[in-house]
């Protein structure tokens, strides 16, 4: 197997008023290049706590006790705060859970790719109208049928799934090796479900795309994981574990 | 009309929505206006005077000549005299001095660059015009309000400019990093904060030389005002930069790369608007009446620039305002400016709060 492209390794995670309760404990986890990993487990069981931590942010109410977060062999958590700004985005992009939240409201939803796209130079240097191309491709990418009008939306005109993939097409729009998607299909109904799957498949075979893909049942993760990690309370459980077993019986369901 | 999308314009609409509101800003913008015209609206220049007319009453305006005949809009020559009590008493004399409107007057520059010369009114010597009554020195009172209004109401506006923008700076950055440099400024915005203010004035204009120039004299009082101001908003803004930082399109922004300074200027502050912007509004009186105070006590802007302050300089004699009570005039302006800005100000953050609460039920 070729070396992991990012990896956590020991990451131990406890909350800062009270060092005895640990949030993670050990957990770790190897991405290849163009491979998918999902990430399962109950509500609670640390799952946004590590895609915040994969990215290289500590939840302010937490502390770390142990562990790394490699990149290509290189600890982020201990580069400085320019290199790992310049690395966000760029390499690493993290789709939020909450997409509601995840939008500044005072902004539309294409002000806002077009601002992440023009801070990493995603537009190849060709002005703001080229980085308003760059986002519409991007919207209809990530599986939304008239990028147009969504684009000039505020946050709170989108229904929930919208905003969701035009989440999707922000963490995307920079191009990073890999993303991190928090539960992407939350609110989505069944068949958007199964395009952005074939979404995924898509980007990982055609961009070289490595996907940390999260999930709280096993549903579509089995489908598209190359590898598994099972999240209980804080811990990677095998997947004879009991708590594993009831998310596996939940997913045939 | 199409319905208003984004925040700003529901919060406008919901403004213009408000009576008082509208007449307060209708207020405001006739002041700024005549303040901007004041060469043209003001019959005559600040530098101008009449020996002749010490505290002229406001002149009447009549339609009917002496003899009875409509000959329009005039004015009637006054002769001052004393009566018994060795008081002062204007009488009218039968000359006649009709009003010429857009009549040609003394030359100045329009908005600062254009020669010109005609009066919005003005009648001709040795006639006067006194809509307001005159002062001291025979000088009109209405005249005086207008051109002083150039600096009473900029200097609210710029000393507000100014501090918000340095308290908006500082609040976002102390809120926004925290740490260390939180603690630094926030102990040196007490430290403003901790002297009352108008001494902090005094002491400040005693710090700046006498003898400068009226240009330089309205710049020092426009720094002084906002190194006083800025130090109540930075901490507001700090404090609500603490819980917006903790938001997800915070985080989000983070992720995807951007700058601190970006993050804090896009998506940090104008979170703070709905506050800020009610804060300036409500702000701009406290700057108005700072100076009015600076000039009032003979510290701010010097004879024979006026300032609405500096005009009441002569109203402080009880015995004065009995005998010429049109002295007065300037603290009615400065009131009424006062009093728009608080109500303008109270409804913008009307404006703005329902707006708040309702985006926080729909997500
Ligand atoms: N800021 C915080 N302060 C204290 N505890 C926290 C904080 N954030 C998360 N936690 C705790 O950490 C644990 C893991 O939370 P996390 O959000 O990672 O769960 P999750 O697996 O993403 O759940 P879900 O499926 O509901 O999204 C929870 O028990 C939660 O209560
Ligand atoms: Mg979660």
């Amino acid at each position: 197997m070729s070396a992991p492209i990012l990896a956590a390794r020991g990451i131990t995670l406890t909350l800062r008023e009270k060092p005895g309760t640990f949030i993670l404990e050990d957990v770790s986890l190897s991405l290849a290049r163009g491979k998918i990993v999902g990430v399962v487990g109950g509500s609670g069981s640390g799952k946004t706590t590590l895609a915040c931590t994969l990215l290289g942010f500590i939840p302010d109410a937490m502390c770390r006790q142990r562990g790394q977060v490699l990149w290509q062999g290189q600890d982020i958590l201990a580069m400085d705060a320019l290199a790992l700004r310049r690395w966000r985005g760029a390499c690493v992009s993290l789709s939020f859970q909450e997409a509601s939240s995840a939008f500044d409201p005072v902004f539309t939803v294409g002000d806002q790719i077009v601002e992440t796209i023009m801070a990493h130079g995603a537009h190849e240097g060709g002005g703001r109208a080229r980085a308003r191309e760059r986002a519409l491709s991007f919207l209809s990418l990530a599986g939304i049928d008239d990028p147009r009008r969504v684009e000039r939306c505020y946050p709170h005109e989108l229904s929930g799934g919208l905003r969701q993939r035009a989440m999707l097409a922000m963490a995307l729009c920079t191009t990073p090796s890999v993303l991190v998607a928090d539960e992407p299909t939350s609110s989505l109904d069944v068949t958007l479900q199964a395009r952005l799957m074939e979404l995924f498949r898509k980007l990982r075979r055609e961009l070289d795309l490595s996907i940390v893909l999260i999930a709280h049942d096993l549903g579509m993760v089995r489908r598209l994981a190359d590898e598994l990690v099972i999240l209980s309370r804080g811990r990677v459980v095998a997947p004879d574990h009991p708590d594993a077993r009831a998310l596996m019986s939940a997913g045939e369901m | 009309m199409e319905k208003p999308r984004s925040e700003t314009g529901l919060a406008w609409q919901r403004f213009t929505s408000d009576r008082a509101a509208l007449a307060a800003l209708w207020v405001l913008g006739a002041l700024y206006a005549a303040a901007l015209l004041a060469d043209v609206a003001a019959p005559y220049s600040l530098k101008d005077e009449s020996r002749e007319h010490p505290y002229c009453p406001p002149t009447a305006i009549h339609l009917l000549a002496p003899d009875g005949r409509l000959i329009g809009p005039h004015v009637r020559g006054m002769a001052m005299a004393y009566d018994t009590f060795r008081r002062r008493v204007y009488r009218a004399t039968p000359e006649v001095y009709p009003l010429r409107f857009f009549g040609k007057g003394e030359p100045y520059r329009l908005l600062g660059f254009l020669p010109f010369d005609r009066h919005l009114f003005i009648v001709d010597a040795p006639g006067r015009v006194y809509l307001l009554g005159a002062d001291s020195r025979g000088r009109d009172i209405f005249s005086r309000i207008l051109h002083g209004a150039r600096v009473s109401l900029t200097i609210g506006l710029f000393g507000v400019i100014i501090s918000f923008g340095i308290g908006l700076l500082v609040g976002g950055i102390a809120g926004y990093w925290g740490g260390r440099v939180d603690d630094v400024l926030m102990r040196v915005c007490e430290m403003v904060m901790m002297v009352p203010g108008f001494y902090l004035l005094l002491a400040l204009r005693a710090a700046v030389p006498d003898s400068l120039d009226p240009l330089q004299v309205y710049a020092a009082i426009i720094i002084i005002l906002s190194f006083i101001g800025w130090a109540g908003l930075a901490r507001v803004i700090r404090g609500m930069c603490l819980s917006l930082k903790e938001r997800d399109y915070v985080l989000a922004a983070r992720t995807m790369g951007l700058t601190d300074m970006e993050i804090i200027v896009r998506h940090v502050l104008p979170h703070t608007i709905s506050y800020s912007l009610a804060a300036v509004t409500l702000a701009v009186p406290g700057y108005i009446l700072g100076e009015s105070a600076l000039s009032l006590i003979g510290l701010g802007i010097q004879d024979p620039y006026a300032s609405w302050g500096n005009m009441l300089a002569e109203a402080m004699s009880i015995v004065r305002i009995q005998f010429a009570p049109w002295i007065l005039w300037p603290a009615f302006f400065i009131g009424i400016t006062v009093l728009s800005f608080n109500v303008a100000g109270d409804a913008l953050r009307d404006a703005w709060d329902p707006l708040l609460k309702g985006r926080g039920e729909s997500t």
